[in-house]
């Protein structure tokens, strides 16, 4: 344990010829008739060093939380033929994810926004944190490929924006997407398609991605003054759990590949 | 590293306290002296088991099992402790996403937790995912610049709140963060969020002159500093006069002891934090003596500067 010595909470110790003064400040105020005059501190770590018996009431209340999360974490939503690993300028995990993100987007809007017609996907490289396992599939993993609370959202974007989006992520090397393709030249998108035809920059078109991309996260500032936006509520976890779930009743294996969706155009 | 080189020039300038206490504590009777233990956490984000086996850092470290035998151990040695959280109690862990909040605050409520402020993940569930989760909390939330008058949260969330323990009076106000960018607007709704250091100037003022109080905290979620000018613990620190102790939260910063920062009055301010995760317990023990102004007390102290 460490110590300040001597932090004062009133004024007093002050020259003498103050001390009137104080005196008749201390009266006015009719305050303070304690004086800080030690201060201990220690910020103690809850690590190996610490011998301490957890609170065994604690985990008695902590266990039947700890017993159901772990059930469901455990709970199996599909197989994965193979493991999806994440990477630039496209990766199976990346594709996968662009691809589910699109095709549920498409079902929301059918259902809710009907003024919404998405044309293409994004989900940032960095945001899936992990690899889909090869085998089975649990919910867990998908709060580790997640583990933040994003939201879908709907964008409205000019040709002329979506052309400086796609710049960006060829300035990044790639990301994941889907409905879309683009070659990288320079660190500049070349030759981007959007839906297989080449991009009109006197058309508009609809993006779904996470609120993180869309308040311009990642450097992707060009969205963050879209006007034409869409807060859908829906999480990207939990969306993506329900489609696994789906999956996997059906029976059906996660499989994904590079396709050349987005590419080295040197 | 940074605090570091803060505390050590704080240090050259003679401002930090390093020299023993000149009066010998046996000078005052037992009676003179009153010990207050303020114990505090920030950013726990629903850790409530330890740090996984396989985690990258702090592996089977933390927990809440844990951290209520070790607040339990201080209070059987110290008689008035006050226990404090900084806000983001939410978000970081499945806890969260499943249960919302409630093993969380129920928790919290069996360690005794005295007050906490509300961080910028209290807001994840939107206003009603705090609202709906107040039942579970045997503890006030306390902030100070959110004003919730036009939403769900009216009346709900107290500005400050004085307690008073082994006959100290401790007056704590709260600071949250700015919401605009960094929380989604529909998750706030009609929150007006006020300027953190006029309403810390406000509040330190009526904690002191309306209620004198001894000992003043502010517990804050702004974040302990930054690179720009952005409000945060240090500036509140330096630019209040009568706050003693801020605790902060936020920035996740692992202070290995806490900050002295001098303010308006020229007298030091504590600033503490303790990382995330709930891998620390932060502790301050404050020492009072019975003030009389008299010849005996004032050789106690040693002018600041």
């Amino acid at each position: 344990m460490q110590t300040f010595n001597n932090i004062k909470r009133t004024s007093s110790g002050c020259k003498p010829a103050m001390a009137i003064l104080l005196f008749i400040a201390v009266l006015l105020s009719g305050c303070h008739s304690l004086m800080m005059t030690k201060v201990d501190y220690t910020n103690i770590r809850l690590d190996s060093t610490l011998n301490i018996t957890p609170d065994p009431k604690i985990e008695s209340v902590i266990l039947p939380f700890r017993t159901k999360l772990m059930n469901d974490m455990e709970a199996v939503l599909c197989t994965s033929k193979d493991a999806l690993l994440g990477g630039r300028p496209e990766s199976p995990l990346t594709n996968f994810c662009a691809d589910l993100i699109l095709q549920e987007a498409d079902s929301i809007c059918l259902k809710q926004y009907p003024d919404v017609h998405v044309s293409v996907s994004m989900v940032n490289r960095g945001g899936l944190r992990v690899p889909i396992p090869k085998g089975e599939v649990k919910v867990q993993d998908m709060f580790e490929l997640m583990p933040f609370e994003n939201e879908i959202v709907f964008l409205k974007m000019s040709g002329v924006r979506m052309r400086q989006f796609i710049d960006h992520m060829a300035l990044r090397g790639g990301e994941g997407v889907s409905g879309m393709s683009f070659g990288i030249r320079e660190g500049k998108g070349f030759n981007p398609e959007i839906q297989g035809k080449p991009l009109d920059d006197t058309k508009s078109y609809w993006l779904v991605t996470s609120d993180y991309i869309a308040n311009g996260g990642d450097g992707f500032e060009i969205l963050s003054t879209v006007k034409d936006r869409v807060s859908t509520g829906v999480k990207f976890r939990d969306m993506f759990i329900n489609h696994l779930r789906i999956m996997g009743q059906k029976g059906i294996s996660i499989e994904a590949k590079t396709d050349g969706r987005v590419y080295d155009a040197k | 590293m940074q605090n570091r080189r803060e505390f050590l020039k704080l240090l050259g300038t003679g401002a930090v306290g390093a020299l023993a206490l000149s009066t010998p504590l046996s000078v005052f009777a037992a009676d003179d002296f009153k010990q207050l233990t303020i114990l505090h956490t920030n950013d726990f984000h629903s850790h409530i088991d330890p740090f996984g086996n396989d985690a990258p850092r702090n592996a089977g470290e933390g927990g809440m099992a844990k951290r209520a035998a070790l607040i339990k151990k201080i209070r059987s040695e110290s008689r008035h402790v006050l226990l404090f959280d900084a806000g983001d109690i939410y978000q970081g862990t499945p806890y969260f996403n499943y249960f919302k909040g409630q093993l969380e605050f129920e928790l919290m409520t069996m360690m005794g937790y005295d007050a906490a402020t509300i961080g910028n993940h209290e807001f994840d569930n939107a206003l009603e995912g705090i609202k709906s989760q107040l039942k579970f909390a045997g503890f006030p939330f306390i902030n100070s610049n959110y004003d919730f008058s036009d939403t769900i949260l009216a009346g709900m969330i107290i500005p400050y709140k004085i307690f008073r323990s082994g006959g100290i009076k401790v007056g704590v106000y709260g600071l949250g963060v700015e919401l605009q960018g960094l929380v989604d607007p529909k998750n706030y709704g009609k929150t007006r969020y006020n300027d953190p250091l006029k309403t810390a100037l406000r509040m330190e003022k009526m904690l002191r002159d309306e209620h004198n109080t001894d000992l003043i905290i502010c517990l804050s979620h702004l974040g302990y500093s930054y690179k720009d000018n952005t409000i945060s613990d240090k500036i509140i620190a330096a630019q209040t006069f009568s706050t003693d102790l801020v605790i902060g939260g936020h920035t996740h910063t692992f202070l290995d002891k806490p900050d002295l920062i001098l303010n308006k009055s020229g007298k030091k301010v504590i600033v503490n934090q303790v990382g995330y995760g709930g891998l620390i317990l932060g502790r301050i023990d404050f020492y009072f003596s019975k003030q009389k102004n008299t010849h005996k007390n004032k050789s106690a102290t040693i002018p600041v500067i």
